[in-house]
Formats: C-alpha cells, sequence, structure tokens
C-alpha cells in the first residue's frame, strides 16, 4: 500500500460522490494490494518467538531442577528406609522372613511413585486420544456428542495426581472444549 | 497456540486481515499491528481454533480491534478538543457494543448491503471478488460499503 492519506480515505468513503470513478479504482487497488506475506511471517517470528524460546529454556531448567529435586527426596527416602531397616535388624534378631520382604517392598516402590508425578504432555494430541488415555486412568467412560470435536488438537499437559475435576476445570479453560462429568462418564459437547 | 500451528493460520489468513484492517484504518502500519498483535495474542494464550472457524475468528477480530482503534483516536481527539467532557473509557460498555456491531448491520443495511459488508468483512473479500459475485462494477462495491461504514461509523461514535 502506498503512503497513507487518511483525510482522503476518509472523505473518499464520506462523500464518494465527489470523486471520479478511477481515484476510486486507485484507491481500491491501494487498498487490496497483496502483501508480502512471507516478509510479514519473518519479521513476525522474529519479533515474537524469540522471546518464547528463552521461556521454552526456562520450563527445562525448570523441569530439570524439578527431576532433581524429586530423585533428591527419592534417594532420601531410601537411605531413611534403609538405616530404619538396619536398625530394626539389629534390634530384633528373630525377624522373619516376611516381614523383611514387606520392608524391601516398601522402599523399592517409594522412588517409582514420587516420579510418576511427571507431569503427561500432549502436544498437538486429538482431544479424543486424550481423553481415553485419562478415561483409562480415572476409570470413567468418554461419550462425544460432537464428532469433530473428537480431532480437536491441543497441547496439554496432564499431572496425574490431579484430581479428574481439576484436570476438566483446566481443559475447559479452552475455548472450543465443553466437557460436563456425570457420575458413570463424561459428555464432550 | 504453538507457532507451528499460527504459522499456517498466519500464511492462510494474514492477507485477508489485513485487507480488512485497511479498510478500517487506512493506514498500512496501524493494520499491520493489529493483524499481528492478534497472532502474538495466539502465542500466549491456550486456545484452540477450529480450522473450519479460524478465519471468521481472526477476521472478526481485527474488524473490532480496528473498530476499538478508531473510537480510542476519536474519543482521545474529543478530550483535546473540549476538555470539559470528562469521558471515561469504559472497556465494559465497548465490548458490549462490538458484539452490537452484528445486530446494528442486520437491522439497519439494507440486504445488498448486508451481503457486501460481510463479504468484506466476515469472509475478507476483495472488491473484485465482491463485484463479481454480486454483479456489479467495482466503484458501486465502494458506494455500498461506506454507505455501510458510514452507518456503522456514526452508531459507534455515540
Amino acid at each position: 500500500m502506498q503512503t497513507p492519506d487518511k483525510k482522503l480515505f476518509r472523505d473518499m468513503q464520506e462523500h464518494p460522490e465527489k470523486y471520479s470513478d478511477q481515484e476510486i479504482e486507485a484507491m481500491m487497488d491501494d487498498l487490496d494490494q497483496m502483501p508480502d506475506i512471507d516478509a510479514a511471517w519473518q519479521e513476525f517470528n522474529h519479533r515474537h518467538t524469540a522471546i518464547r524460546t528463552s521461556r521454552r529454556w526456562l520450563q527445562i531448567a525448570a523441569s530439570v531442577i524439578g527431576i532433581i529435586m524429586v530423585s533428591g527426596i527419592a534417594l532420601a527416602a531410601i537411605h531413611i528406609v534403609r538405616h530404619y531397616q538396619r536398625t530394626e535388624a539389629t534390634q530384633t534378631t528373630g525377624i522373619t522372613a516376611e516381614a523383611d520382604s514387606s520392608l524391601f517392598t516398601l522402599h523399592s516402590s517409594l522412588p517409582e511413585d514420587t516420579i510418576a508425578v511427571e507431569p503427561r504432555v500432549f502436544d498437538n494430541v486429538p482431544l479424543d486420544t486424550m481423553l481415553h488415555e485419562m478415561a483409562i486412568y480415572y476409570r470413567i467412560d468418554v461419550e462425544f456428542q460432537r464428532e469433530e470435536t473428537r480431532q480437536l488438537r491441543l497441547h496439554f499437559e496432564w499431572k496425574r495426581n490431579e484430581s479428574l475435576d481439576r484436570v476438566l476445570k483446566r481443559l475447559n479453560n479452552f475455548e472450543a472444549v465443553n466437557i460436563i462429568r456425570e457420575p458413570e462418564k463424561l459428555i464432550v459437547r | 497456540m504453538e507457532t507451528q500451528a499460527i504459522q499456517q493460520l498466519f500464511m492462510q489468513h494474514y492477507a485477508k486481515m489485513l485487507r480488512v484492517a485497511r479498510t478500517i484504518l487506512y493506514d498500512e502500519q496501524e493494520s499491520k499491528d493489529v493483524v499481528s498483535d492478534i497472532f502474538a495474542g495466539l502465542l500466549h494464550r491456550q486456545i484452540a481454533l477450529m480450522p473450519d472457524t479460524a478465519g471468521h475468528y481472526l477476521l472478526t477480530s481485527v474488524r473490532n480491534q480496528c473498530f476499538k482503534r478508531i473510537r480510542h483516536q476519536e474519543v482521545r481527539l474529543r478530550m483535546e478538543e473540549d476538555l470539559a467532557t470528562e469521558q471515561a473509557f469504559d472497556s465494559d460498555t465497548e465490548d458490549e457494543r462490538l458484539t452490537d456491531i452484528d445486530e446494528f448491520v442486520a437491522s439497519n443495511l439494507s440486504a445488498q448491503e448486508q451481503r457486501i459488508f460481510r463479504l468484506r468483512f466476515n469472509d475478507g473479500c476483495s472488491y473484485e471478488e465482491i463485484a463479481a459475485a454480486e454483479g456489479i462494477s467495482r466503484v458501486a462495491v465502494w458506494k455500498h460499503l461506506s454507505h455501510a461504514l458510514n452507518l456503522v461509523r456514526n452508531h459507534f461514535k455515540k
């Protein structure tokens, strides 16, 4: 588009009868001129996604710290259990094999549980697939009222330790998603 | 929303969005800013656009943002001209006003003008395309559209 002349444009709109057809045609050519879309995208991308990448790094850093903390807690838990096991063993020499194995299962199950808190990240995954996986976990059925909603692709982080209600609340934050919970099933409207 | 999905929408709808913005603002830089702001908004929000309604959503956003801008500018102008009128800028009534546009168009424009208005602003058509669809000349399209736009603008100013 050429150098804008807002006054002329405004006047041509308010009083088109004052202008010749040629003048109006020229104005329309100007308004409908095709922009350079690739250049516009480059500019947009440069201006907006640079900030995003740095934020992505922060996210990665945050999750690495999270993993380190979780494994730290797990290690501490193993240590405590082992220590407890040892003192128990020295105090009561006549300990049964059964008690021993129960202690073993206790300590070996600990780290596994703690790591499961890691969120499951759905990236550009159809709602259908996502809800199916969640429904198995929360033991509930899913019903889609509209077929096209199944193919709706979303980015969503699912934390399994969250309650179903909480997860639904977050999913319903998406403008295109509306899920209702009934006693036996989820209804996607 | 993911950058890749936004790029796809950008490639598909940018030209039409810019066309709508130019028709209302007639300022290349401002028009580009409005369109770019809308895409930036998508980057930071958890929003899913259905493929069949994405275009309509984007074009309506452009139209609303442009009218909002014009109104801001006009309010500012009026305040500069007449310091006695203290008009607070209320964003709630502002949004109501925007949803009113469609209603206003439906009840105050002739059937043909409504069609032309929607072809330009809801579908992002070029003057050429509208002329072909309506079987009239481009200049006639301009005149109808100007009339419609003037009415909307005047209504909006109140």
